[in-house]
């Protein structure tokens, strides 16, 4: 443990009580609040906010609940769920789908105000590719061993080619490419300027990676990552991280924010300095741009 | 009885690992887990009887309760408990024995029984039960009416999502499924709640006594009682 600095803390103990921290940077939490009185005054202030925000007298507040909850199952292997496997039911007829993506596809896209930058694509989702202005880790190619390639979803009307930038209204998917012979894993998230992280696939909390099947070639992921949702213009870099292991979502949080401290996070030269990826992991990294007036 | 030794299906789960099954026996004990956690109780270490006070700040608890349940849901202690004897039992023992191994690292929650004459215990008893005192009802109010007054300048969704996931301490997935939205509008509706909530607090000066400045004003600070003083 480094220097105890109050604001530090205490500014950790409102993104705990605010965004919330992961289990490992909740217990470094614990352990610094543990040896100062100022601190302790000032968590036990928020304590009793959260306390009379959900109405809790006695016992445990439900938010506490769910925080040990996650705890203890983050550090538990849990036996597989259905969730998974219905992801993964949805992800195969996109195989047609994109098979047939050099013809001229459309689809109408619906509108209204999205909730999620995650969504399911329909199956007929005609897609175009994504000019990135750089890349590292793996040629983007479908040739490629290990890679992924991003795809901006068409809309009616729209002609399906490749596109210089992206706008705030589109919609991103991507391909993966994995051709070893056994089965891997998967994490992808979007991080901009600012060094934030915009969407982690699958879905952030305490989730790790996605187990994807060996020797496979473009093979789609069926979601898109609604633009509108959560992103600003400028540049978005899309970070994919292959693994024999599930990598942690700790461990992805822990990089990003080193990353962003140095606040190089546009810098392809610089990975992200993940820890505990283990030696058979590898990273691929594409930035791309997103118009509109800052 | 306990839900582990009524259900065969779920003892089942529980030792596979099952999300689900860890989910209710989870929900079963964790209150009771904390109580005691929180209450203290008497232990035996180094041929000595100890008092162990309980964890009565709210990160000690959390922490305690976090590595309890963490070491129960381990596959090793799942896999050792028989589902003959009762649960809760077994849980209280891993919970005891993390108690001991903390005692082992620093005794300064700890006070040692047989030194102890009656007065002085009934004192340290006093001075458990902290929570519920004038101090903290008044507080306990003048929280109370800023909460009131919060919560009337959210807008129609947010209020609905306020009153499913504070009020009646929904998950995040009942919450989701009774309002009609995504998980995760949930959770960026409750993050925005919150971030909201304590910016609204630290106006009321919630925080005054403290909080800490940041080191770039402190420096500021420095700097100008320097040039002050230079000049």
């Amino acid at each position: 443990m480094g220097v105890h600095r109050h604001h530090t803390v205490q500014h950790r103990i409102d993104a705990l009580f605010t965004s919330g921290l992961s289990p490992a940077k909740r217990a470094e939490l614990f352990a610094e609040v543990e040896g100062c009185v100022r601190c302790g005054g000032y968590y036990r202030r928020h304590q009793m906010l959260e306390d009379a925000l959900s109405g809790t007298v006695e016992g445990v507040s439900p938010f506490m609940r769910e925080r040990i909850l996650e705890a203890a199952l983050a550090a538990t292997p849990i036996h597989a769920t259905r969730a998974r496997r219905i992801l993964w039911g949805r992800w195969s007829p996109m195989g047609a789908a994109l098979a047939a993506a050099a013809m001229v596809m459309f689809l109408l896209w619906p509108l209204g105000s999205p909730s999620s930058s995650r969504t399911a694509l329909p199956e007929n989702a005609g897609l175009a590719p994504v000019h990135v202005l750089a890349a590292k880790g793996v040629p983007a190619s479908a040739t490629a061993d290990i890679g992924i390639r991003v795809f901006q979803v068409a809309r009616r009307g729209d002609r399906v080619e490749e596109k210089d930038a992206v706008a705030l209204n589109d919609i991103l998917t991507f391909t993966y490419t994995y051709a070893k012979p056994h089965d891997g894993y998967l994490a992808i998230f979007g991080v901009q300027e600012t060094g934030e992280v915009r969407w982690y696939y699958p879905d952030y909390g305490g989730e790790k990676s996605i187990r994807i099947k060996g020797d496979r070639v473009d093979e789609p992921l069926g979601d898109g990552i609604d633009l509108r949702v959560n992103h600003t213009p400028g540049w978005l870099r899309i970070v994919a991280v292959f693994s024999d292991k599930p990598v942690s979502a700790e461990a992805v949080e822990s990089g990003v924010d080193r990353l962003r401290v140095r606040g190089d996070g546009a810098e392809l030269s610089n990975a992200f300095p993940f820890e505990n990826f283990g030696a058979t992991s590898l990273q691929y990294s594409v930035i791309m741009e997103i118009e509109g007036e800052r | 009885m306990g839900k582990l030794r009524e259900s065969a299906d779920l003892l089942e789960g529980f030792r596979r690992g099952d999300r689900a099954a860890l989910e209710a026996v989870y929900g079963e004990y964790i209150d009771s887990l904390c109580a005691m956690l929180k209450e203290g109780f008497a232990i035996e270490a180094a041929g000595k009887r100890f008092l162990f006070e309980g964890y009565r700040e709210p990160w000690s608890l959390e922490a305690a309760a976090q590595e309890v349940f963490t070491r129960a849901f381990s596959p090793r202690a799942r896999l050792s408990y028989d589902g003959l004897r009762p649960y809760r039992n077994y849980l209280f023992t891993i919970a005891r024995n993390y108690v001991v191994d903390t005692f082992r690292k620093r005794r300064r929650s700890f006070v040692p029984l047989d030194d102890l004459t009656e007065p002085t215990r009934d004192k340290i008893e006093e001075s458990l039960d902290t929570r519920g005192g004038p101090e903290d009802v008044a507080i306990s109010r003048e929280i109370a009416g800023l909460v009131s007054e919060f919560v009337s300048t959210l807008n129609e969704m947010e209020r609905a999502l306020f009153s499913l996931r504070f009020t009646r301490g929904l998950s995040v997935e009942v919450t989701a499924r009774e309002a009609g939205v995504t998980e995760y509008r949930v959770k960026r509706t409750e993050k925005r709640i919150r971030s909201r909530f304590l910016r609204f607090m630290k106006q009321q000066g919630y925080f005054e006594g403290y909080r800490s400045a940041k080191p770039a004003s402190m420096k500021v600070t420095l700097l100008a009682l320097l040039m002050g003083g230079g000049g």
